[in-house]
C-alpha cells in the first residue's frame, strides 16, 4: 500500500464515521511526513519525537508560526484523545473538528515538504 | 453487569464502537480504541490503591507499578494480574501498535495486509476482555477483603 492508498483509507474511515481510525491515520501521516523530512535533511537515523520534528521544520522556516501553533495544538488534541479520552468529554462534533483540522494540516505539509 | 459511573458508560460505548469497527473491518479503529481502553483500565485500577498516581502514567508505567505491587504481594495484585497477561499487553503495544502509529510509512505493507491487521486488532480486543475480567475479579475480592474501599 502506498501513501495514496492510505489516504483513500482515511477518506473511507471519515465517510463511514470511524473517526478514531481517521485520527490514527492522520497522526501517522503527519508524524511520518515531518520525521521523514528531518531524517532526509540530517541524514540521521536517530529516533526523534513528533514534537522535535515539528520544531525542526519550523526552525527551517518551512512553516509559519500559525501553522506551527496549529500543528502543536493538533498534536496535543490527539494526545488528549489517546491518553484521556475516557475522562475528558470529547464529543463527536469535537472529534470531527480535529479530523478536519488534521486534514488541512496534512495538505499544508504535503505542499511544503514535497 | 450494569455500569453506573459516567466513566463506565463511556468505556462501554467505546467497547461497542470497537466491536462494530471489528465487524466492519476498520482494524485501525479497533487498535486505537483497545489501546485507549487498556490504558484507562490500568490507570483506574492503580488509582484505587495509589492516592497520587500522577498524570504521566501510560501503559508501560502502569504495568511497572503493577509488577511492583505483585512483587510486594500488596492488594492481591499477585493473585489476579498474571505475568503472562501483562507481558502480552506490553508486547502488543510496543511491537504491534506503536510501530503502526509512529512509523506508518514503514508499515504500508502491514496496513495493506488486512489479515495481519485483523490479527493485531483481534489481539487488542482480546487483551481488553482479558484485562477487564482480571480487574473485575480483583475488584470483587479486594473489596470483599476490605483491602480497598
Amino acid at each position: 500500500m502506498n501513501s495514496a492508498a492510505i489516504r483513500d483509507r482515511l477518506a473511507v474511515s471519515i465517510e463511514k464515521e470511524f473517526y478514531f481510525e481517521s485520527l490514527f491515520i492522520l497522526a501517522s501521516l503527519l508524524e511520518g511526513l515531518t520525521k521523514k523530512y528531518n531524517k532526509a535533511s540530517t541524514g540521521s537515523n536517530e529516533r526523534i519525537s513528533f514534537d522535535d520534528s515539528i520544531e525542526f521544520i519550523f526552525g527551517k522556516n518551512l512553516i509559519s508560526a500559525e501553522i506551527y501553533t496549529r500543528l502543536t495544538t493538533w498534536r496535543n488534541d490527539r494526545n488528549t484523545i489517546v491518553h484521556d479520552l475516557v475522562t475528558r468529554t470529547i464529543d463527536e462534533q469535537r472529534l470531527q473538528a480535529i479530523i478536519t483540522e488534521g486534514k488541512e494540516l496534512l495538505e499544508v505539509l504535503d505542499e511544503v515538504l514535497k | 453487569m450494569t455500569r453506573l459511573t459516567k466513566k463506565g458508560i463511556v468505556i462501554s460505548s467505546l467497547i461497542d464502537k470497537s466491536t462494530l469497527a471489528l465487524s466492519e473491518g476498520f482494524y485501525l479503529e479497533v487498535i486505537f480504541l483497545s489501546h485507549v481502553i487498556i490504558e484507562e483500565r490500568l490507570k483506574s485500577t492503580l488509582l484505587k490503591v495509589y492516592k497520587n498516581l500522577g498524570e504521566r502514567n501510560k501503559i508501560p508505567g502502569c504495568i511497572k507499578k503493577i509488577k511492583n505491587l505483585k512483587e510486594d504481594k500488596l492488594y492481591l495484585f499477585d493473585v489476579y494480574f498474571k505475568d503472562d497477561l501483562l507481558k502480552k499487553i506490553l508486547s502488543w503495544k510496543k511491537q504491534k501498535r506503536d510501530p503502526l502509529i509512529h512509523e506508518i510509512e514503514q508499515n504500508y505493507d502491514l496496513i495493506n495486509s488486512s489479515n495481519e491487521l485483523e490479527s493485531i486488532a483481534k489481539d487488542g480486543n482480546k487483551l481488553v476482555r482479558d484485562l477487564s475480567t482480571a480487574i473485575m475479579k480483583w475488584k470483587r475480592d479486594v473489596k470483599r477483603q476490605k483491602l480497598i474501599t
